[in-house]
């Protein structure tokens, strides 16, 4: 639909007087706007993290996703992602949580990268666990303009207890 | 496949109009893979000849102005100044016997930027002590082509995952 959109914006600019004076060159993506949207993507993150939904953090990942974090073995697939986080909410309650984007950048269309801090209180039988981490992501932009972590690596600062 | 439906949409309609076609556009470069990571590769190559001769300038060389440095176990490091520092503590105490990365993704988003993850290992002894020991890691990495033709990199993040030692 939206090529199709496209298409009609692109005959109606063309058979205009000045489509000949003037270059199509594409956008450049906006980055502030994108940092923005990434930055929503981690907020929902944080809240699938609290609920402790584990296919619901999976589902912000794309399908080839891979996810690189200290302490767990490199994992490939959106399902093996859930996996992984199922196993975590099956020891660990995420209590309170907070990620936030400290840098942004879409070197092109559909694309991203950006990097983070991440901060949580976790309960481990009755353990309270306070953590505090460095991250950055790769992200692809899916058909519906949504924004989707295709990489993700990251590790603990420090951990107390 | 979507784009070039576009694009097919959009030459029969400029064929549909009266006026005469607009001048051609520049296209989009062609992302040379072939070259982006064979330039991903020489970074490292240097990196492994920089890491085991301790050569601090080598190392600085290895980065852009403004790169950043994320290491587990040490506060971000941003530049090739804070870079050599802090690399130059390290090789106060480390003598670097062998380094070596192995990448197991490189994406070329353009001519002049990959973004790439991977392993990577370095072995060393400390310094008045015997044994060997080896760190194994993991690495994500911006990698950029400046002016000159030389690839940096802009960006990385990296942590040791296990170190084994040999007595």
């Amino acid at each position: 639909m939206r090529n199709r959109l496209w298409a009609l914006l692109a005959l109606a600019a063309a058979c205009s007087p000045a489509a000949d004076q003037q270059a199509a060159a594409p956008a450049a993506p906006d980055t502030a706007a994108v940092r923005a949207e990434l930055q929503s993507l981690v907020d929902r993150y944080v809240q699938y993290l609290m609920a402790g939904d584990a296919a619901g953090v999976a589902g912000l990942y794309t399908d080839d996703a891979t996810y690189a974090v200290y302490g767990v073995p490199t994992t490939t697939g959106r399902a093996n992602v859930e996996a992984v986080f199922a196993g975590y909410f099956g020891a660990f309650k995420v209590t309170s949580a907070q990620g936030t984007v400290e840098a942004a950048a879409s070197p092109g269309p559909g694309i991203a990268t950006a990097r983070g801090i991440y901060t949580d209180v976790e309960d481990s039988s009755g353990v309270r666990i306070s953590s505090w981490s460095r991250w950055a992501s790769a992200y692809r932009q899916a058909a519906d303009g949504q924004w989707l972590i295709s990489y993700h690596i990251g590790f603990p600062d420090s951990t107390s207890r | 496949m979507k784009r070039m439906w576009s694009s097919a949409l959009l030459g029969a309609a400029l064929l549909a109009c009266s006026q005469p076609a607009p001048p051609e556009t520049a296209a989009p470069a062609v992302v040379d893979t072939a070259a982006v990571v064979a330039g991903a590769t020489d970074l490292w190559a240097k990196w492994a000849v920089a890491d085991t001769a301790e050569d601090l300038a080598a190392f600085g060389a290895l980065m852009t102005e403004d790169a950043r440095f994320d290491a587990k176990g040490m506060p971000p490091i941003v530049g090739p100044a804070a870079m050599q520092s802090a690399v130059a503590d390290l090789y106060e105490q480390v003598d670097y016997l062998e380094a070596s990365a192995t990448p197991t993704m490189t994406v070329a988003v353009s001519n002049e930027l990959a973004h790439q993850a991977g392993t990577y290992l370095e072995r060393y002894t400390m310094k008045g002590k015997q044994g060997e020991m080896t760190d194994y890691g993991r690495y994500a990495a911006a990698i950029v082509k400046g002016e000159d033709g030389q690839w940096r990199w802009a960006y990385m993040m990296a942590f040791v995952d296990s170190t084994v030692t040999k007595k």
